[in-house]
């Protein structure tokens, strides 16, 4: 059964008189459970895609469908609650709310969903522990490594238990090693038969996955299984 | 989550403590002087009003060729300046009213041995002491016989009793007025002053001796005191017309009871109250100003945190929510300092211009709504500008 449905998917953006298509007919599905790498250069419109599949952004036209519900023609509000139920979101720059602490920020999404401060401290405290953080419960995110950061924002992302994770270049701003440790959380979440996409331009990364779709200029040029040695 | 949103308010608040004192400043500085010109002039309004009922209760003061309370004087014209004795007992004939005192008022000589000096005298009849709301301090007040014979008697003023004897008891002994020997028989408790005017420096004499000083006709004032449950307004509507009768025209007297004074000036100080809380909100207004200011640089700075918010399944409620509580609670803060600051300016200045202020709960929660009120409303536009930003456009920021 497929999660994550595409047809047909444009997005243009309008700069002033020009229209400058990011994504042109786009069609792709994604089976539930699978490990999915998008890949491509910067400019392919792999970031387009990424916004439309998190429900950052809706496309200009075709159809996006998540797990059995059409979004693409979804209103903000509706966006909204999809994106606080069905998925999970890691971005390159961690996007943590430097203000807060480590449990807060894991607890944030929870706390939209309303639920009670114990739920949200125990879930979150839960999940920091399953990164291999639960000594670092009250750091702000200024007192912790990029590659500890990422996790926080990895544990944020599952705190819902989300049917799709999304990551949008998770090791950019890593080290290697960092980076390394990072990509084992993922093999880990995918173990436990979660949906992961993964946007990167690095081979390396992609190579973890089941399966690369390559973008390039707004097309899908590429699609295949990754041979598992 | 309205919970959650005051925790983040507070902490956005805290970290930003210089920004956040100055954006309150314009709301701290329109309700201190809000609250300050208030309290200041109700302290002013209680003390005049304490004062005019210091004069004792439901009394209506007639005045002959004078207007109001002031000190008697001539009107020039050929019009009579003043009552004869029956003329005054016709006038207090009157079934509403239960005691009356005339005023005789003249001025005279009083020496004690060496002393000596001018004083305003007072001829009146017993019951003066307790219309005019005056007690004794030593001896007795002016008795009935003591007016109906026409005794040479005395009571002091606190002032006058100072003047001539120092601080001590002078009951039993003896002063001249004008070169007439009296017997001092009572000294008034002081009663501060009125307007202005110094109500303990005078001696009252009965009226019946005052007429070998002043002659017949003399009588310048009445000081009656209605009955309880009267309708004061009638009996002094009944006064009007007999003095109208003896007197040409409405200018020659003037008939006034204590309820009108005190009505006339709790409307004059409440329109000044009116005016300058007026002028005072307008700095609650460029307050409320600045708040927006200030929450629209905000919701600028943290774009970004809003299109976090936003990614993680933040609604536009739950943003605009949190910039909204923010705002109240700037402008909250800024209320109830304000409170502080001009309970403690009212407080100062009522010190130094020897009004008591007096501080009202009820204008401070006023003032406090007020604040509120500001709060939401300059903070709206700020909150929904922050609410209605799109996450992808929101997330780009850095």
């Amino acid at each position: 059964m497929s999660l994550v449905e595409l047809r047909d998917v444009q997005k243009i953006y309008r700069m002033g008189e020009v229209d400058t298509p990011a994504l042109r007919d786009v069609s792709l599905t994604i089976e539930k459970g699978a490990y999915v790498a998008i890949m491509g250069p910067s400019g392919s419109g792999k970031s387009t895609l990424m916004h439309i599949l998190a429900c950052l952004d809706v496309p200009s036209s075709g159809t996006y469908e998540l797990n059995g519900r059409i979004v693409s023609s979804s209103t903000e509000d509706d966006l909204t609650l999809v994106r606080r139920h069905d998925i999970g979101i890691v971005f390159q720059s961690f996007n943590l709310l430097m203000n807060m602490t480590a449990l807060e920020n894991v607890g944030l999404p929870l706390l939209y969903r309303g639920a009670s401060v114990h739920e949200q401290r125990a879930k979150a405290r839960a999940r920091l522990e399953a990164v291999g953080l639960g000594d670092h419960l009250a750091y702000r995110p200024g007192q912790l490594s990029g590659g500890q950061q990422q996790r926080v924002a990895i544990a944020r992302a599952l705190v819902t238990d989300p049917p799709l994770v999304l990551a949008d270049e998770p090791t950019g701003n890593l080290d290697s090693r960092a980076g390394q440790e990072v990509l084992a959380i993922f093999d880990a979440i995918h173990e436990e038969g979660r949906t992961v996409i993964v946007i990167t331009h690095d081979l390396q990364v992609a190579l973890r996955s089941e399966r690369i779709v390559e973008l390039r200029d707004g097309v899908i040029v590429g699609d295949g299984e990754v041979a598992k040695a | 989550m309205i919970g959650q949103a005051i925790t983040v308010a507070f902490s956005s608040i805290a970290t930003q403590k210089l920004r956040s004192l100055l954006t309150m400043l314009g709301v701290i500085i329109g309700v201190a002087a809000v609250i300050a010109l208030v309290s200041l002039a109700n302290g002013a309004l209680a003390s005049t009003t304490s004062q005019i009922q210091g004069l004792g209760s439901n009394v209506i003061a007639v005045d002959i060729g004078a207007q109001g309370f002031g000190p008697t004087s001539a009107t020039g014209t050929a019009a009579p300046t003043s009552l004869t004795v029956s003329q005054a007992a016709i006038l207090v004939h009157d079934r509403g009213v239960v005691g009356a005192a005339p005023v005789m008022a003249g001025s005279g000589t009083l020496a004690v041995g060496s002393t000596s000096g001018t004083a305003g005298v007072v001829g009146t009849s017993a019951s003066y002491a307790q219309i005019m709301g005056y007690r004794v301090r030593w001896g007795r007040f002016l008795s009935p016989l003591d007016v109906a014979s026409g005794q040479n008697v005395v009571v002091l003023g606190s002032a006058e009793a100072t003047d001539l004897f120092g601080g001590v008891d002078p009951v039993g002994n003896s002063l001249t007025i004008d070169g007439v020997p009296f017997q001092v028989i009572g000294v008034l408790e002081s009663k501060g002053s009125t307007f202005g005017q110094n109500q303990d420096s005078f001696v009252a004499i009965p009226w019946t001796t005052a007429q070998g000083f002043f002659g017949d006709g003399g009588i310048t004032q009445v000081y009656l005191s209605a009955a309880k449950g009267t309708d004061v307004t009638s009996l002094v509507n009944r006064l009007d017309e007999q003095l109208l009768n003896w007197l040409t025209t409405a200018e020659d007297f003037n008939v006034t009871s204590q309820s009108q004074i005190l009505s006339t000036i709790s409307s004059v100080t409440s329109i000044f109250t009116t005016l300058l809380a007026g002028i005072a909100s307008i700095s609650l207004v460029v307050g409320g100003i600045g708040i927006m200011n200030i929450m629209l640089v905000s919701v600028t700075e943290r774009t970004r945190e809003i299109g976090i918010r936003k990614s993680v399944g933040a609604s536009r409620g739950a943003v605009l929510l949190q910039f909204l509580v923010e705002a109240l609670v700037l402008a909250g803060l800024g209320g109830l300092l304000g409170i502080l600051v001009g309970w403690s300016v009212s407080a100062l200045l009522g010190k130094i211009i020897g009004v008591g202020a007096s501080f009202s709960p009820g204008t401070a929660a006023l003032a406090f709504g007020v604040s509120l009120a500001i709060g939401v409303v300059f903070g709206l536009w700020p909150a929904s500008r922050a609410a209605a930003l799109r996450p992808v456009d929101a997330l780009r920021v850095d």
